[in-house]
Formats: C-alpha cells, sequence, structure tokens
C-alpha cells in the first residue's frame, strides 16, 4: 500500500466496492455492521458490571482500530497522493466481469442486509428458524440495551470518525511527521512490536516449535527410533549373536586334548553332582547356570569392545 | 451358500492358473490376476448387500473339519466387524495388482502370484474363528510380504527392512501360540464361538491378555515395537506399502478387537491404563518425528503409527462409540494411507526420488495429481467431510466417557497430524518448481486416475454417510463389548 496511491481515478469501481464494505465493516449507522457492531457493545454496557463495561470499552476501542485501519488502506490506496512509478499504473485493470457481478451482490448485501435481516438474527427472538435462536424472556438484557444513556450510545460512532480522521492525519496530511515518529527509537521499537504480531510468533517459536521440532528429530528419531530401541532391538541383538558366536566358535580349537580335557570335567562334574547330590545339593542353585550363560556372553561382549 | 469359502478359495484358483502360464505371456498373467481379484471383490461386495444387519451372530459360518479329533476345526464366518476388512481386503488387491501394471518387470508372474495368495491369507485371517488357525494364517501374512518386500523393493536396505519385519513379527507371535495353548488345555478346543462362552481365572486372563498383547502390539504397531515400520514402508515397493499400511497394520487392531477384549474382559479392563499410556505417546511421539522426516514414505509410515495409536485408544475405550469409531478409522485409515502411498509411487515412478528437497511446485505441472494430493491429505489430517474425522471424532467421544485426560492428550495428537499433513502437502505440491533436480514427467495416467478415484469416493462416502458403515457394526460391537460390561 505504500507504494500505491492516487488509484481511484483509474480503478473507480474497485474504490466503490472497497468503501462500501470498508463502511459496513467499521459499523456505519445503518449498514449490515452497525445492526452486529452496535448491538453487541450496546447489550455488552447495558449489564452495567465491570467486565460488561470492560467488553464494552474494549470493543469501542477495537472500533476505533477498525476504522483507522479501514480508512488507512482507503487513503493509502485509492485516496492519497500518488506513489508509484508510471510503468506500474500503466497495467493497471478493473475486475473482470466474473469477479465484478459477485462484488455487486455482495456490496448490495453490506448495505441492505442488515436493515431486511435484522430481526431474523438479533432482537427480542424471532420463530424464523423453527426456534433455533431462542431467547429465554428472563434474559431482558436487549430492552435494557435499549434505555442506555444517550452519550454511550453516541460513542461508537464518534471514536470511527475519530478514526478516520487519525487516518487521514497520521497517513496523508502529517506524513512526514508520522515518519519521523516511527523512525525515532521507541517508534522503531513500537513498530517492530506490533508488526511482528507482538512478538507472538518469536515466542511461540523459541519456547514451544523449536522444542518440538527438535524433540521429533534428535530425541524420538536419533536417540530413540534410531538408537536406543534399535539397540535393545535388532542391532543390538544381532551385535551381541555374532559376538557370541563368535566367541563359543573359538571353543573349537581343533586339538584334541582340549576336547579330551573338557570331556573329562564335564564327566566328572556330572558324576559328582549326581552320586554326591544329598552333599551338594544346599550349594547348587540352578539359577546359577543362567548367571553363567549370561556372563559369558557379557564377558566376551564387554572385553570385545574395550 | 458357501460364498466365505469361494471368496477364500478364488485367488488360489487364479494363483493355480496363472502358475501354469509361462512367465512370458506377461499380458495373460496379469489380465487373469486381475480379474480374479475384482471377481473377489464383487463377490465381497455381494456379501456386504445381503449381510443381515440386526444380529451379532455369525453368518455365512462354514464348517470345514481339520482335526476333528482334537477340537481344532476350520470354522469360517463373518459378522459386522470383520465385513468391513474383507471388503477392504477384496478392494485394495486389484489396486495393488493395477499399480504393478507397467511397474514391474521383472517376475511379473511371481508377483501376481504373492499377492493372491497374499488375499486369501489375509481374508482367511479375518474369517477364521478358530483361535489356532486365525495365528496360523496371522503369521502366513508374514511370508508373501517378506517376499513383495524383499524382491520388489528399491534399494538395498530392502534385504534387511525384511528381515526386520519378519523377525519382529514372528517374535511376538511366539509368546501368542503359548498362550493359545494354555487356553486350548484349559478348554479344550480352540473354537471362538466356545472360547466366547468359557471363562478364565482372572490372573490367567493377565497371563493370557500380556501374551496376546505381546503378537498385537508389535503388528499394530505400538511405540517401542515400532521401528519394524518405517523401514518396511520405505523399502516395499508401492503396492507392497498398499498392502502393508491398508491392510497389515489392521490385523493387530483386529486380533485386539475379536479376541484379546472378548475373550479377556478383566484383564482388558486392567491393561486399559497401559494401553492408553503407550497409544498416547504414540501418537506424541510418532507425530512428532513425523514433522522432521525427509523421505515422503517415512512421513506417511510414521503417520500411520500415529493414527493406530488412536485406534487403539478407541479401541479400549469399551464403549461402543469408541469402538465403532476404531473401527471406522482402522478402515479410513486403509483408504487414506493407501492412496497417499499410491500418490508417492506415481511420484516415484517419474523421478525415482523420494526425498522432498527435490520436490516442489507440482501443482503447476500435475494439477490433477495435486487434486488428488490434496484429498487424500485432508484425509489424513481428519477433515471434516472425510471418514478419518467420523472415526476420529467417535474415538474421541467413546474416550472422553472413559478417561478425560487421554481424550484430551488424544486431540492435541489431532493438531499435531494437521501440522505434518499440511506441511508435506504444502512443501511438495506449492511452491516453486525446481527443475534443477528433476524435470517433471506427465500429470496422472489414464490407469493411475482410474486408481484413484475410488479411493476419493470411498473417502468422501464415508465421510458425508457413515450410516451405511457404521449400521452392520452397531450391534456385533456391543456383542463383543458386553462380555466386560458387568464388570465397569
Amino acid at each position: 500500500m505504500r507504494k500505491m496511491g492516487g488509484v481511484v481515478k483509474l480503478l473507480p469501481f474497485t474504490y466503490a466496492m472497497m468503501f462500501i464494505g470498508s463502511l459496513a465493516l467499521i459499523g456505519f449507522p445503518f449498514l449490515t455492521g452497525f445492526y452486529s457492531k452496535d448491538v453487541i457493545l450496546e447489550v455488552a454496557y447495558a449489564k452495567y458490571t465491570i467486565g460488561g463495561n470492560f467488553a464494552y470499552w474494549l470493543g469501542v476501542l477495537s472500533a476505533l482500530f477498525t476504522s483507522y485501519y479501514s480508512f488507512r488502506l482507503l487513503f493509502l490506496t485509492f485516496l492519497g497522493p500518488v506513489n508509484s512509478f508510471k510503468a506500474n499504473l500503466k497495467d493497471v485493470h478493473e475486475a473482470p466481469q466474473l469477479m465484478a457481478w459477485p462484488l455487486i451482490i455482495l456490496a448490495f448485501g453490506s448495505i441492505f442486509v442488515g436493515y431486511m435481516a435484522k430481526d431474523m438474527m438479533i432482537g427480542l427472538g424471532t420463530p424464523f428458524w423453527n426456534n433455533a435462536l431462542f431467547i429465554l424472556p428472563v434474559n431482558t438484557i436487549v430492552l435494557e440495551s435499549e434505555y442506555i444513556p444517550q452519550s454511550i450510545k453516541f460513542i461508537p460512532i464518534v471514536f470511527s470518525v475519530l478514526g478516520a480522521l487519525f487516518a487521514l492525519n497520521i497517513n496523508i496530511v502529517g506524513s512526514s511527521f508520522a515518519y519521523m515518529m516511527k523512525t525515532s527509537f521507541i517508534g522503531r521499537k513500537l513498530y517492530i512490536f506490533l508488526n511482528k504480531r507482538w512478538l507472538f510468533d518469536k515466542v511461540y517459536n523459541d519456547y514451544i516449535a523449536s522444542k518440538a521440532l527438535s524433540f521429533g528429530y534428535h530425541t524420538s528419531f536419533k536417540t530413540l527410533d534410531k538408537g536406543f530401541i534399535e539397540i535393545i532391538g535388532p542391532a543390538g541383538i544381532m551385535e551381541i549373536c555374532t559376538q557370541t558366536m563368535r566367541q563359543v566358535s573359538r571353543l573349537q580349537s581343533g586339538y584334541i586334548y582340549h576336547y579330551a580335557f573338557l570331556m573329562l570335567c564335564g564327566v566328572g562334574v556330572c558324576i559328582i553332582l549326581v552320586s554326591f547330590w544329598d552333599i551338594v545339593s544346599p550349594w547348587v542353585d540352578p539359577r546359577i547356570y543362567g548367571i553363567f550363560v549370561l556372563s559369558f556372553i557379557f564377558f566376551n561382549h564387554a572385553r570385545k569392545t574395550s | 451358500m458357501p460364498f466365505l469359502s469361494f471368496l477364500l478359495l478364488f485367488p488360489l484358483v487364479g494363483a493355480l492358473v496363472i502358475a501354469c502360464i509361462p512367465s512370458w505371456k506377461v499380458r495373460a498373467i496379469k489380465t487373469i490376476a486381475l480379474c480374479t481379484s475384482l471377481i473377489n471383490f464383487i463377490v465381497a461386495c455381494g456379501l456386504w448387500l445381503v449381510f443381515d444387519n440386526s444380529t451379532a451372530k455369525f453368518q455365512f459360518v462354514e464348517h470345514i473339519g481339520w482335526l476333528p479329533f482334537f477340537n481344532m476345526n476350520a470354522y469360517i464366518g463373518i459378522d459386522g466387524i470383520s465385513l468391513f476388512f474383507i471388503v477392504l481386503t477384496t478392494f485394495l488387491v486389484p489396486v495393488c495388482l493395477l499399480v504393478g501394471w507397467v511397474n514391474i518387470s521383472k517376475h511379473i508372474k511371481e508377483y501376481c502370484l504373492a499377492f493372491l495368495v497374499l488375499e486369501t491369507c489375509m481374508l482367511a485371517v479375518f474369517c477364521m474363528l478358530d483361535l489356532l488357525l486365525f495365528y496360523v494364517f496371522f503369521e502366513s501374512v508374514l511370508l508373501p510380504m517378506f517376499l513383495i518386500i524383499g524382491v520388489w523393493g528399491s534399494r538395498a536396505r530392502k534385504i534387511r527392512a525384511a528381515y526386520q519385519f519378519f523377525l519382529y513379527t514372528l517374535i511376538g507371535s511366539v509368546l501368542m501360540l503359548l498362550a493359545i495353548l494354555l487356553i486350548y488345555f484349559q478348554v479344550g478346543t480352540t473354537d471362538l464361538q466356545v472360547l466366547l462362552v468359557s471363562e478364565f481365572s482372572e490372573r490367567r486372563q493377565l497371563l493370557l491378555w500380556l501374551a496376546f498383547f505381546a503378537s498385537f502390539a508389535v503388528k499394530v504397531p505400538m511405540v517401542p515395537l515400532h521401528i519394524w515400520l518405517p523401514e518396511a514402508h520405505v523399502e516395499a515397493p508401492t503396492a507392497g506399502s498398499v498392502i502393508l499400511a491398508g491392510i497389515l497394520l489392521k490385523l493387530g487392531t483386529y486380533g485386539f478387537l475379536r479376541f484379546s477384549i472378548p475373550l479377556f474382559p478383566e484383564a482388558s479392563l486392567y491393561f486399559t491404563p497401559l494401553i492408553y499410556t503407550m497409544s498416547i505417546i504414540g501418537i506424541v511421539y510418532a507425530s512428532l518425528t513425523t514433522l522432521r522426516q525427509i523421505d515422503l514414505k517415512k512421513i506417511i509410515a510414521y503417520s500411520s503409527v500415529a493414527h493406530m495409536g488412536f485406534v487403539t485408544i478407541g479401541l479400549f475405550s469399551l464403549n461402543v462409540q469408541g469402538v465403532e469409531g476404531a473401527i471406522l478409522l482402522m478402515l479410513s485409515h486403509g483408504f487414506v494411507a493407501s492412496a497417499l502411498f499410491l500418490c508417492i509411487g506415481t511420484l516415484y515412478d517419474r523421478t525415482h526420488t523420494r526425498l522432498i528437497q527435490y520436490y516442489g511446485g507440482l501443482v503447476h505441472v500435475m494439477p490433477l495429481f495435486s487434486f488428488f494430493f490434496l484429498v487424500f491429505t485432508m484425509g489424513n489430517l481428519s477433515l471434516p467431510g472425510t471418514s478419518s474425522f467420523v472415526g476420529e471424532f467417535l474415538i474421541l467421544v467413546g474416550t472422553f466417557q472413559t478417561n478425560t485426560w487421554i481424550a484430551t492428550l488424544a486431540a492435541t495428537g489431532m493438531i499435531l497430524g494437521g501440522a505434518y499433513s499440511i506441511w508435506l502437502y504444502n512443501r511438495v505440491v506449492f511452491g516453486n518448481l525446481k527443475p534443477l533436480y528433476i524435470s517433471m514427467g506427465s500429470d496422472v495416467n489414464r490407469r493411475e486416475f482410474w486408481i484413484f478415484v475410488p479411493f476419493v469416493l470411498a473417502i468422501l462416502w464415508m465421510g458425508f454417510y457413515p450410516q451405511v458403515f457404521l449400521d452392520p457394526m452397531h450391534v456385533s460391537v456391543s456383542n463383543v463389548i458386553q462380555h466386560g460390561a458387568y464388570i465397569s
């Protein structure tokens, strides 16, 4: 937008549609937005509680800002001084028919649908939607909102006009002053803060998103999936099996006297266990065999890797 | 009417016919295989049409004597739960054969044989009403899959992936065999219809449930035991991934639903917190891991882990909504994940790479493909209007009634699902073309178009009018979970 300006002469239809739309958006009296926005604000005030008042004033403030940016858009793009090169302005053309007709229909809707359809939606209740929008008779706040002080009722439209005037002053009339404000130290800080969406993205990215993404790769994929789970799963079991088999196959030394010695020891142990079982049995717990096997596996594994 | 034995044996007949045709008659082999599987699909749809929605009894029951002296007979029958898995299986096998129509150049005869035999084994798993034979066929699907991954996979890592897939699944199942033997020695038969009315003591139930869990948890897959899945999916050919994601993952959860929950109700209730914990960890873990993957197939593989986490949460909520949602999510995942693998296969056929860094801006050159990919991506992230939404919503409704914390955490898992799906779609389809890496081929051709269309129709039908799919399930699901209802 800062590179556009004065396009109203080239795009009158587009300007008209945008103007109608903006007016409806800011809640201009008796257009469509009025019947939704101002009713909400009035009903909020009519609660006469602190929360209701809070909602009202914040809503009115947001109406001010809405009007400010809508009119800023209109001023900078259409009504302000020209800020672009002629080469760009040469190719500007109106919307094609396919887009123009829906825009016309929507413009008519923005203007008239509010008044025509207001009783269908807001108000004291209607059987129009087969009583889908039902208002309990004890909620008389809709009536109450008709009797709030007249000044309170004027404030939204006053603030909208104020917003438009601010837009005119800051962007068109006093634009050099605004530029000086924006490039001052505190103005720059405020501008960056608001431009970066209250730095929400930074907070979100640094504290949540980057943590989640780093978990997804460093923790869950590398350390757990391809690390821990692989080690207690296939890779680890394969490793232990090959190590153990290598160690066990080294027992086959090929020398007959090795085999004969082992046979002698084995037969000796068997005979002792069988014939002297009553003496030996308190010292033999079958679980010791399991411990022998496991320690053989892991002793060899540790020795190999050390 | 011997519908079910026809359904089971007809692919074997087709396989026999193909086995007798010489290997160079490629056209005849492919046509016969495709016709066999299509006829099977039509028969399965006929089964669906004449299915009686109003009873939970097993329908189309047939009795084939196997070892009558030991009371181990092959009873086959379906009820509301199995019906849709049979339709899904017979739907996916013709698709797999079509996918290999031009891409598989070597051993096309063995390819068709493997898929037809695989079809019989998978259908047998879903119809078998005998515990031991269920186990036999449950393991038998590993054999053709091992061959499919090992022979027609795309890179050298396929051997490792095939071994890992086979051994992981088999080791878990050894415990299940011991449990089946224990059941047989207690009850005297392995017939499911008898087992459903026999009681096990609570301690025994806990042990038996754990043994069954060891087998099913690997197949589902649940998180510490899931690492075979990314390997197997990535290294398998397109059709292999389609069948793996579409059917084989559902075998585990089907086992939970058909055997763990009705036979061991107290144990299911006892172990519900375990399942919930593992599933929630699975959902969050797998979703976060998906976000950081760079290989197209690995993304869909890890997202399958997350979706199956949802399914197990729904199953063990032990109320009708949760279980029906779980079954519907299983069916929907069968369509969506298979379709996504088909999309990736389409891309892989043109460029022979699966790394995302080489893709971008596909919408400019392949707009029709981008449309299909969009529909399936929306299915993956459970957009309302697709079948996954109905499934996940019902699961959340059911789980909320059992345990509100788990439902909340699972709902946050859905957010992550949206994150990785949209990001994947964004990086591949939108953005700038990368002509430095790939010069794109053509848009989807006629064969691929007609493969995608039934998936889109199925996903949208199940999303907008799931009534048709949920009606046969109501009574059967109520029957399955009422065994445990009197406890809670």
